[in-house]
């Protein structure tokens, strides 16, 4: 039973994994630091590791997805990202695929008798 | 605060210099803000940056998240192929060694058994350990080489297959290539060992009587270290093309031409060390038997006519490959 319990955990996470990236964009229309962005994501329900997003983060502005800048006048400097034009658009490429995927995979798994 | 500052450097330590300040500001202000979050709640500073720092987990992990890189040597696309070249070339520099330390003893007056065995464990365990060395190496670096996009173009046939690229029916002979391609990289492999490193057993044995007097050399020892290099890569290029045929059961268009390419290359290499190297010994005939003029004359024109040999094997092999990717282009 507990080898039943660690798959599925390893299945969820892996499930999960495939979801990050759409889940941190849809939610960078605003810009957000890193720990703001973590409590609006946890604040939805979904459970995000900061030592994941961090990373992310750089690697999605990597990519040409998001912009930053350094906000130096609160009395803690951080750093802001939010979605550029490109970022924008690949977004809305992803939602409607995320749509789609969503009805195939509720149409598979109605059971059929 | 402290553990805070030590856990940021941990991780940045392992980043590139150029992104460690500003990945290590980002960071200590995102970790302060998770800190500050629950000592609002009424958590001591202490606990709260401890339990932080444990949800970070641990800064290498960390560090390859940002790093963003393989964490892998050889991915899972190369790792079936890399194990069997790995045993191959291990037991062909295995049976090299044990080969050449046979061949030693058995001609050898003064040495002794015992001598030859620990000899022979001591070379297996270096020339194993360095084969495997070699071929890891190689195998990293067409995974890196693939990931810089090197080697992008070797994919395009993957990447464009059709139905049509299909042969016309199920090819059966490639059983014989592989096993061609292994008796030929086997050969290469111990070919180059022993040229490199007993390159007195190539000769004519004398016997006295039952008894080994000499070793005449067939090659010329004077200059051996200008030609043996040359002549290692011209076998190392055939190995590695005899290693293709041997290791890939489905041929490609591209490793077709690949083969060919290496093959070509060999052949240049070939060519040149026959040619200009003066790798053989002129003086053979003459030490066998100093007064036959006839077998001095079958030596002069035997060196003369190795090379010939060996560019039409050459040429005559590079065109059934040439033909051979005409075909399956067609099919």
């Amino acid at each position: 039973m507990a080898d039943n319990k660690e798959l599925l955990e390893s299945l969820i996470l892996e499930l999960r994994r495939g979801t990050l990236i759409l889940t941190v964009l849809s939610q960078l229309y605003t810009q957000e630091y890193g720990y703001s962005l973590i409590q609006k994501i946890t604040g939805k329900g979904m459970n995000i590791d900061a030592g994941t997003l961090y990373p992310l983060l750089r690697r999605l502005e990597k990519q040409g997805l998001l912009d930053s800048s350094w906000d130096i006048y609160e009395n803690r400097p951080r750093r802001y990202y939010k979605l550029n034009q490109q970022g924008e658009e690949l977004l809305q490429q992803l939602t409607s695929e995320w749509n789609q995927l969503n009805q195939i995979i509720s149409q598979c798994l109605i059971r059929e008798e | 605060m402290e553990q805070i500052t030590i856990y940021v450097s941990e991780v940045i330590r392992y980043l590139p210099q150029k992104s460690q300040s500003e990945i290590k500001k980002e960071l200590t202000a995102n970790i302060m803000d998770m800190v500050d979050e629950l000592t609002s709640g009424g958590m001591s500073e202490k606990d709260a940056i401890l339990s932080v720092l444990s949800k970070m987990g641990n800064p290498r992990l960390l560090a390859d998240q940002y790093l963003d890189k393989k964490a892998y040597l050889i991915g899972p696309r190369y790792y079936p192929t890399y194990l069997v070249i790995v045993k191959i070339v291990a037991g062909a520099v295995a049976l090299g060694i044990t080969i050449a330390l046979s061949v030693q003893y058995l001609f050898s007056t003064d040495a002794s058994i015992f001598q030859t065995l620990v000899q022979w464990l001591g070379s297996i365990f270096m020339g194993v350990v360095q084969a495997i060395a070699w071929v890891t190496l190689i195998f990293a670096g067409v995974e890196r080489f693939e990931e810089i996009g090197v080697l992008k173009n070797m994919d395009i046939e993957l990447d464009d297959w059709s139905v049509k690229d299909l042969p016309k029916s199920q090819r059966n002979s490639k059983k014989s290539d592989r096993i061609e391609g292994l008796v030929g990289f086997l050969f290469a492999v111990i070919f180059l060992i022993l040229l490199n490193t007993r390159l007195e057993l190539f000769g004519v044995y004398m016997f006295d009587q039952g008894t080994l007097t000499e070793i005449i050399p067939v090659f010329n020892m004077e200059n051996a270290s200008t030609w043996i290099p040359l002549l290692s890569i011209a076998i190392l290029f055939t190995a590695v093309s005899d290693g293709i045929a041997m290791a890939i059961r489905n041929q490609t268009r591209n490793t077709m031409w690949f083969r060919l390419v290496l093959n070509l290359l060999s052949f240049i290499f070939f060519a040149y060390v026959l040619i200009n190297g003066n790798i053989f010994n002129v003086a053979l005939a003459t030490q066998i038997a100093p007064d036959s003029v006839e077998l001095q004359n079958l030596w002069t024109w035997a060196q003369r006519n190795v090379v010939v040999i060996i560019v039409i094997a050459n040429l005559i092999s590079m065109a059934i490959q040439t033909y051979q990717i005409a075909r399956f282009n067609k099919a």
